[in-house]
């Protein structure tokens, strides 16, 4: 019996100690008192998973990385402008050369001014560590003076140079520079969360960071105090829930004050407890990219625009935004040309209605359908779609297990097509990353996805994501863009076109038409609704938020918390009156006027730069622009070789200086068991 | 001197909502001090639901539905359970258990099953004194000491039937009664059990002995006076020797030449001379039970219940006797 | 050579073979399947910040050849075993930078004190109330344990979790509706944070709790009414022995038995825990395995199988001892085998 009371004790006291783990885990910090709720945000969507580093140059940074490493230039997606932050001023010195003027008064949040060394500095960075985003090849920076440098235009391409321009973030050269030296290439895997060290340009700092909230705290002396004033919450908590119903739950609770992830029942949660989201009406939630059915082009007989076209009629719009969308979405015909709404200046109304008639998109007609298939050589023998050349038609439709939004729609698309058309349509529902990987290898007939690229951005972006033949893959190899592999040289020529004469609005338009044209003719995707972007606030806590009615920022961008930055300074706490911050509008330079000031002179379009590198072994890359000049095409082969092989040399070191500690976390551990296995061995020994 | 327990006119059913079996069906029996009562039957004649009702160890479903269990004049039925637990169960009346195999709790050491025994009607005892107690009791018996140490399963069956008797008659309890404790040994432990319940009684650890078997060969080893049982009743008492060898009611003359002849053919046929089978207790037939299997039954004896006969030191229970008219 | 330590080493040696095997196909399942790790990580990229195709060619180079997944697969497994051997778990993919480790053994400690405790208090009471209800068979007692018992073993174990948290995390509002602890505190040893920590422990405790009593519950009540009518607790209840103490028989009885599920139910507890973890948003190591399995993230879908596998086959190894102290019949079996 005396054997089981000490096993009994021994179970009993490794529960007890078990329970405080978590306590004896942390380091003895000092204390810190809950958050004042009326003077915190809680925020939810921005973070998934545990936040792993602050290092904007780290393949992944967790929420408000941006928020505390500040861009250059904010972009208003709504009102289509550019607000400079940290830069003061913007000047077209020649169609090539921009020059940019830093505030003086910037400063790190440690007292070091923010200077073109500090930009010089990030540019660099980028570059070395394979982070530009592939700007190098675009773009090339001369530092002037201490806060004056020059872009300069490598390739006469104003669209990337514009969403360069716009990722462009100082980092602190001063304290930052020694760790790169230090670490080299690694420097991707600096995690940059030691809150004490950490030196940040935003106006908030890390308070503290855990698997379960970031939680930002407001620098009060902020250097864009005299400029922007200061945000209103002294707290910003971005929350990490493990689950969208969960923290749905939190938000009817009033816990949570903006939320931006996908809502079960928004009527329901406007109406019981009065949720505001940017429409005040159906379909509640702002425009991300354009839902698409993606087609493998390749595959016969998707290759075949006058099949695609008749699909566009056999898919049941409505149904599916009833049914599948809860009416958190909807349609128009700017969708039909790569759009959304705020870009309908680019828009042909003429043309749309010549493709698609009065209504200027496709709607459900699954008779026009199927006499769209029959002009085209299609028959049906017993119910069944034939191809002109005598083939059955079989298709497989595929959607990851789990999105059930994009299951149901899909679902409903395949059973028009099975019941409407008699087509043989198999659907599976594989794991994301199996059907990631057959949607970018191109191994898939009929998938649902988004275009990639938001809509806010100039619809070049999304027309080149779709339609640029120089971006199709063979099957089996990956794509950047372009999955559904549309190739049409003509469209190449009007991409690079309009990318150099971004200034003549004129002409501007027509190119967007040509575009338009092709599209609607072709088809290569066929857009079903917008991707929403979910954006909802609780007014419990914060008020003033913008809108569709008072539309003064557009808050859409959910992972990029500095995109957001200008709505926490206009938003106000309950009771209180807010008030949309006066330089949002003062400062914004519309994008309009921004092209327009290009000097009139063509741009030189080849600034000739002396390749550096000339030989890599040839066939090692598959090239990335084909029909661009080789200069590039070298550049790009450079970058990518040399990420290869340092980065392999590099990750050695570190891991081994790693396995100490870890060693002794396991040998410790090993021995506290060791000592529980002798105590019971003992016990079971003197019975 | 009133006998040590009596049973009168007891009737105990098993009541379920599937239907009632009559176990025991009037029986009325003495045991007196310093006897070893045999009490024979087929299985399923109600033996050893009617061991429990001399300990008055009744729970549903089994219910004693009329008559009296005496303890030296206490009336056993009247007492509560947990009372009967307390003060009558294992200290004045024991029991060794029919399965011995399974009878021992498993997890527990010998000694501790003798604790926990011991310390619930001695609770001032401390655990050395108990363990000593044992230990003098399995010496006094010639049992091995260190099986106290075992547990139940690293002892050999006959010594765990031993255990199970030295545990029953610790506290050396007036009456005990063995159901069924040989029948799962073989013959030659099944001699070493008998002799140590004959010991137990010879040195009057216990003062009298109910055995229940289906076995007359061994009962005639141990016993002073047979019962009979048939269908839930008695209907033969009487001495070892005179019923054995002088067998007055059908059933145990059939019982007792179907068994005590030597020559396994005459054995054979002996058992095939009792037809049919015992009636079903949930069903049990009026008048005599066993008329239906009687080689001399009359319609009387179908119709009517034979009252008991007292032929000598013998009560019998038949038509043929003269059960009828008394 | 001791029997014990005869025991115990061949218990041992089996241990670490099942070890082994654990780690060959925790190398293997992940690449056995569609798909790839790095795919995963990249589309993120291209969904988020990526506006040019230059840029996601450059990170999917850099991306494969930083965890050596452009190595022939030998190699690559040469490494896994250098590293493991090292204990060195490798960087994760998704959750770049984080080394696997530090994940694992940040979000552990929240696990072990949730499940450890939860899961040892419901299989304590669980066969406690379970015997019981036995021990009372057909009475209004039983009916009304017996009953609760099969609602809360049968009630989806979310769902449970979820009527925990709309009733009194929601709609009552005595309880938190998410996290390990309030989000404004440190974690640190100061009451403030004990007790935040404890009220948020609640919910999630009472959730494995319950649920947990409702299994161990109509175990140990099947098991238990078997021992009552067992032939050794017939006889201990002739010979006058109390029935407290004979549930106590009937309870120790059923432990070994309810002991063996109790490990084999510690591979499930991940899963269990998984649940906690997502209804309540609560920190712990199975969101991450989850999290690694769908993002096909080799690294912490190794890191943590090793971890869970290790600590359940550690647990299986001390349940083996435990066995050994409460059942003398295995303990004995054991020696004199």
């Amino acid at each position: 019996m005396k054997a089981q009371q000490i096993l009994s004790a021994i179970v009993v006291a490794v529960v007890l100690a078990s329970l405080a783990i978590p306590l004896g885990s942390f380091n003895t910090a000092s204390a810190q008192g809950a958050l004042p709720r009326e003077e915190t945000l809680y925020t939810f969507g921005a973070q998934w998973g545990p936040p792993t580093s602050f290092n904007p140059f780290s393949w992944e940074s967790a929420a408000g990385t941006t928020m505390l490493y500040l861009p250059l230039f904010l972009y208003n997606g709504y009102d289509l402008s550019i607000v400079p932050l940290i830069a003061k001023s913007l000047e077209w010195i020649a169609p090539d050369k921009l020059r940019v003027t830093l505030r003086s008064e910037a400063r790190w949040s440690d007292g070091e001014p923010i200077t073109t060394d500090d930009v010089m500095f990030a540019w660099k960075l980028g570059i070395e560590l394979g982070m530009s985003g592939g700007c190098d090849i675009y773009m090339d920076l001369k530092p002037v003076d201490s806060h004056t440098f020059i872009v300069e235009l490598k390739k006469p391409n104003y669209y990337i140079f514009l969403t360069c321009l716009l990722s462009m973030r100082p980092a602190p050269k001063h304290a930052w520079e020694s760790i790169y030296r230090e670490k080299g290439e690694d420097f991707v895997s600096w995690p940059n969360m030691d809150l004490k060290k950490m030196v940040v340009s935003g106006p908030y700092k890390v308070r503290s960071v855990s698997d379960q909230a970031i939680v930002f705290e407001r620098i009060d002396d902020w250097w864009g105090k005299s400029i922007f004033g200061l945000p209103k919450p002294k707290y910003i908590v971005v929350l990490i829930f493990k689950d969208v119903s969960s923290a749905e739950a939190a938000f009817r609770a009033g816990e949570i004050d903006l939320f931006n992830e996908a809502l079960l029942d928004v009527e329901a949660l406007k109406k019981e407890y009065g949720i505001g989201t940017w429409f005040e009406e159906p379909p509640y939630m702002p425009w991300w990219c354009i839902w698409s059915l993606y087609l493998n082009n390749k595959k016969p007989p998707l290759s075949d625009p006058a099949f695609r076209r008749a699909i566009a009629y056999a898919i049941p719009y409505d149904e599916i935004i009833a049914k599948a969308l809860r009416h958190t979405s909807y349609r128009t015909p700017y969708m039909y040309a790569l759009m959304a709404p705020m870009w309908k200046m680019y828009f042909h109304e003429e043309i749309a209605k010549k493709v698609w008639g009065p209504k200027m998109m496709p709607v459900y007609d699954p008779e026009k359908a199927k006499a769209m298939l029959r002009e085209a050589g299609y028959y049906w023998k017993d119910g069944k779609l034939y191809t002109p050349d005598g083939k059955p038609v079989k298709l497989v439709a595929e959607i990851p297990a789990g999105w059930e939004d994009s299951i149901i729609s899909l679902k409903l698309i395949v059973n028009s097509l099975r019941k409407n058309l008699g087509i043989e349509v198999d659907f599976r529902m594989p794991d994301e990353s199996v059907w990631w990987e057959h949607l970018i290898k191109g191994e898939f007939d009929i998938t649902e996805s988004d275009t990639l690229v938001p809509v806010f951005y100039p619809p070049w972006l999304t027309y080149r994501a779709v339609m640029d033949p120089r971006l199709v893959k063979p099957i089996g190899q990956e794509a950047e863009y372009n999955l559904e592999r549309y190739e049409n040289p003509e469209v190449a020529k009007i991409l690079d076109e309009m990318a150099k004469e971004v200034y003549d609005v004129e002409k501007l338009r027509e190119y967007y038409g040509k575009l338009q044209e092709i599209f609607a003719r072709d088809l290569p995707i066929i857009p079903i609704d917008y991707g929403q972007a979910w954006y909802a606030y609780s007014t419990k806590y914060w008020v003033g938020w913008p809108n569709e009615k008072n539309p003064w920022w557009y808050p859409v961008v959910t992972w990029d918390m500095g995109a957001m930055l200008p709505v926490f300074f206009g938003i106000a706490k309950k009771g209180e009156t807010p008030k949309v911050p006066a330089w949002i509008k003062e400062l914004a330079i519309p994008l309009k006027e921004f092209w327009a000031s290009i000097p009139a002179a063509k741009p030189s379009p080849t600034t000739p730069t002396t390749p550096k590198v000339t030989v890599t072994a040839p066939g090692k890359t598959v090239t990335v622009l084909t029909t661009v000049e080789k200069t590039v095409e070298k550049t790009v082969e450079r970058t990518v070789s040399t990420v290869v092989t340092k980065t392999v040399e590099k990750t050695m070191p570190t891991t081994v200086v790693r396995t100490e500690t870890n060693w002794g976390v396991a040998a410790g551990i090993g021995i506290v068991l060791l000592i529980v296995g002798i105590v019971i061995g003992y016990a079971i020994k003197r019975r | 001197m009133p006998p040590l327990l009596k049973l009168d006119d007891v009737y105990a059913q098993y009541i379920t909502r599937y239907g009632t079996v009559y176990a025991v069906n009037g029986v009325s029996l003495e045991i007196g001090e310093g006897e070893i009562l045999g009490i024979v039957g087929e299985s399923g004649c109600g033996k050893s639901t009617l061991a429990r009702v001399m300990m008055m160890n009744v729970k549903p479903p089994l219910h004693l539905v009329r008559g009296r269990v005496l303890l030296q004049g206490v009336e056993l039925n009247r007492l509560p359970r947990d009372r009967l637990k307390r003060e009558v169960w294992g200290k004045q009346v024991s029991l060794v258990p029919q399965s011995v195999m399974n009878a021992l709790n498993p997890t527990m050491r010998v000694r501790d099953i003798i604790r926990d025994f011991v310390k619930v009607h001695n609770p001032e005892l401390d655990d050395d004194e108990v363990y000593s107690m044992a230990r003098d009791r399995f010496e006094e018996l010639g049992l091995d000491i260190r099986a106290l140490d075992l547990y139940p399963f690293e002892l050999s069956g006959g010594m765990r039937q031993r255990v199970a008797i030295a545990i029953a008659t610790l506290l050396n309890p007036k009456l005990l009664i063995a159901d069924e404790p040989t029948s799962a040994l073989d013959v030659s432990t099944q001699k070493v059990v008998l002799k140590l319940l004959k010991r137990l009684w010879n040195e009057g650890i216990v003062k009298s002995i109910v055995f229940i078997t289906h076995d007359i060969a061994v009962v005639r080893q141990i016993a002073t006076r047979i019962a009979v049982m048939y269908a839930g009743k008695i209907v033969e008492v009487g001495p070892l020797e005179e019923v054995i060898f002088k067998p007055l009611h059908p059933y145990t003359e059939l019982l007792i030449s179907s068994i005590l002849t030597p020559e396994p053919e005459v054995k054979k046929r002996g058992l095939v001379e009792i037809r049919g089978a015992p009636p079903d207790l949930r069903t049990p037939p009026r008048g005599c039970p066993f008329a239906e299997r009687c080689p001399y039954a009359t319609d009387r004896c179908r119709r009517e219940e034979p009252r008991p006969v007292v032929i000598g030191s013998r009560l019998i229970y038949c038509h043929l006797r003269g059960g009828g008219a008394a | 050579m001791h029997p014990i330590t005869k025991f115990l080493l061949r218990k041992i040696l089996f241990y670490t073979a099942t070890f082994i095997i654990m780690l060959v196909i925790t190398f293997v399942l992940p690449r056995a399947i569609p798909g790839n790790a790095v795919l995963m990580q990249l589309r993120q990229f291209m969904r988020t910040a990526a506006t040019n195709p230059e840029a996601i060619e450059e990170r999917y180079r850099a991306l494969l050849s930083y965890f050596g997944l452009d190595k022939p697969l030998w190699e690559q497994f040469v490494d896994y075993l250098w590293r493991v051997a090292h204990g060195d778990l490798g960087v994760s993919i998704t959750f770049f930078p984080k080394r696997v480790s530090d994940l694992i053994f940040s979000s552990l400690p929240w696990s072990l004190a949730l499940l450890v405790p939860a899961y040892t208090a419901s299989w304590f009471v669980g066969n406690v109330l379970g015997t019981y209800a036995a021990h009372r068979r057909n009475t209004a007692i039983d009916n009304a344990l017996f009953s609760t018992f099969v609602v809360l073993s049968q009630v989806p174990y979310f769902i449970f979790g979820f009527f925990l948290l709309a009733t009194f995390a929601v709609q009552m509002r005595i309880f938190p509706t998410y996290g390990g602890w309030d989000v404004g505190l440190v974690p640190s040893l100061t009451w403030d944070f004990i007790r935040s920590y404890l009220h948020h422990y609640a919910l999630p405790f009472l959730s494995i709790f319950l649920t947990g009593i409702g299994v161990w519950g109509t175990g140990a009540r099947t098991m238990a009414i078997y021992e009552f009518g067992s032939d050794y607790m017939e006889y201990a209840d002739s010979m006058g022995v109390p029935e407290s103490r004979l549930l106590r028989y009937a309870f120790k009885n059923i432990l070994v038995p309810q002991i063996t599920g109790f490990s084999m139910q510690l591979g499930f507890a991940v899963g269990g825990a998984l649940l906690t973890e997502i209804v309540f948003s609560y920190p712990g190591v199975g969101w991450l395995l989850y999290r690694g399995t769908i993002t096909q993230d080799y690294m912490l879908i190794q890191g943590s199988f090793i971890v869970v596998a290790s600590s359940v086959l550690l647990a299986n190894f001390i349940t083996d001892i435990l066995y050994a102290v409460i059942d003398p019949r295995i303990r004995k079996g054991y020696v004199s085998a």
